[in-house]
């Protein structure tokens, strides 16, 4: 378990933050409703913002990595995921790249993500995007494409936790947008 | 000969075969180069996707996903946790049930026969010190299935009933005290499949705590003529349960109690180790009892 926050205190924080995104990315007009949570005012707005930036930031390194990962470009796919994503998370990219690798498959491209927004209470957050595929293909080595599935040849919703550890901020593993979040 | 298996095969080369016929009908104008109908593309976690080779290999044409075609086993089960089934010369393990929910699963044309499951193994490849790890179709091998019993067992609901008595609001001590129970529906329960399971429930009977320290009362399903009874000898004034208008009560109360069968393929399958019975939470009543003659005076 990851430090001392309680996990069902943690769920419940993951859960606020998601609300406030879905509010904030739907873009429903309702922008006043007083039902919303407001993050908790015991981070400073200085951290926040910082750990929003910092967030931001971890979370486009991350994206650069997968897209490395998949593009079959590095042989030690694990480590270009480190210091920015959780064991699991890494682990399971790591697979993918190794599946890949030995079925000789690439990715040639790279995603477009758009709309990133970040939520963070106290030491837990949350990142959102959309993600469009469409640029980032797969290919067999033997020149034959594969169809890509038709939810990721248009901007599709992306969650992640993301969790602190050691004073800086993880991809943990992904959440489901529930239909909520519109890209 | 056309093995059932084989025909299968066959049967399923046709309607790629077909479905690619109509797809470039479709697509004529937009002359997409030829893509290999083995490959999709599957939501492994939310909004992540892996393109992913559901085809055999090459070495698993003839043994099957379960190591059940004749001749036996074609791999080497000795090695743990590598011991679960051959996939061709691989000795394999699967994550039972699926980690992946069915609704990702790949269309349900690319499932090479019924009672198939679409999960991730793990195999160890003669001569290959990396492990072989890939989302598969998989037959579940006969000892996978109590694994996926528990998890058709888990999609069995029990009704939410309400408990009351007769008579209705406060009992005597002496008197015939009469449990009803409401909610349980025509007694049976279905739940939703798992993998190539489903269970049924049919509810067997229905327990009974009367609470004031007698064993429990074990009640025919069929409560409307045949309402359990239960003979309350001590008073409940000294109870801490109170009811809705605040008199002290025993804390009666009743669960069901259903047989619990699984059946692959309409067949009914027997699965050592996993429960034949499945019980609802608890839900009760508060039941106050006087005294007649108390009550007499209270008037």
């Amino acid at each position: 378990m990851s430090g001392s926050f309680p996990r069902t205190g943690r769920r419940l924080v993951i859960g606020l933050a998601c609300i406030t995104i879905v509010a904030a990315c739907s873009g429903d007009d309702d922008a006043t409703d007083p039902a919303a949570p407001e993050p908790t005012a015991s981070v400073s707005e200085t951290t926040a913002s910082q750990d929003e930036e910092e967030i931001r930031t971890v979370f486009e390194r991350y994206v650069d990595a997968v897209v490395e990962a998949q593009s079959g470009a590095s042989d030690d796919p694990a480590a270009l995921f480190e210091g920015l994503a959780t064991e699991s998370t890494i682990e399971v990219n790591a697979g993918i790249a190794s599946r890949y690798a030995a079925q000789g498959i690439v990715r040639v491209g790279a995603p477009v993500i758009t709309d990133v927004n970040v939520q963070v209470v106290d030491r837990s957050g949350v990142v959102s995007a959309c993600m469009d595929e469409s640029e980032w293909l797969p290919q067999l080595t033997s020149g034959e494409e594969i169809p890509p599935a038709p939810e990721q040849l248009e901007p599709h919703p992306v969650v992640y936790e993301m969790v602190q550890s050691d004073g800086s901020w993880l991809v943990g593993d992904p959440i489901e947008p529930g239909g909520t979040i519109t890209c | 000969m056309l093995t059932p298996r084989r025909m299968s095969q066959v049967l399923l080369a046709v309607a790629v075969l077909l479905a690619g016929l109509f797809g470039a009908v479709a697509s004529s104008q937009a002359a997409e180069p030829a893509s290999d109908p083995c490959w999709v593309s599957l939501e492994v976690r939310p909004g992540e996707f892996e393109y992913v080779n559901i085809c055999p290999d090459p070495d698993e044409e003839d043994g099957g996903s379960n190591g059940g075609g004749g001749g036996g086993p074609r791999c080497d089960l000795t090695e743990e946790p590598y011991n679960e089934f051959c996939l061709g010369i691989k000795a394999c393990q699967a994550d039972i049930p699926s980690p992946l929910d069915e609704s990702k699963w790949p269309p349900e044309e690319t499932m090479p026969g019924p009672d198939y499951i679409f999960t991730f193994v793990r195999c160890r490849v003669p001569g290959q010190e990396e492990l072989y790890e890939r989302w598969r179709w998989i037959k579940p091998y006969d000892g996978a299935l109590p694994e996926l019993g528990w998890q058709a067992l888990g999609r069995l609901q029990t009704p939410a009933f309400t408990m009351s008595f007769e008579p209705a609001g406060m009992t005597y001590v002496g008197a015939d005290t009469r449990f009803l129970i409401d909610g349980i529906g025509d007694g049976e329960i279905i739940g939703s499949v798992a993998g190539p399971l489903q269970a049924t429930g049919t509810l067997s009977h229905v327990e009974i705590d009367p609470a004031d320290g007698s064993p429990t009362i074990e009640c025919r399903p069929d409560l409307r003529t045949n309402a359990c009874e239960h003979v309350y000898l001590l008073m409940s004034h000294e109870q801490t349960s109170l009811d809705i208008d605040g008199r002290p009560g025993f804390p009666a109360q009743a669960r069901l109690v259903y047989d619990v069968t699984f059946t692959m393929s309409g067949a009914e399958v027997d699965l050592p180790g996993v429960p034949e019975t499945l019980e609802s939470p608890w839900n009760g009543t508060v039941i106050p009892v006087g005294e007649i003659q108390a009550l007499v005076q209270n008037r």
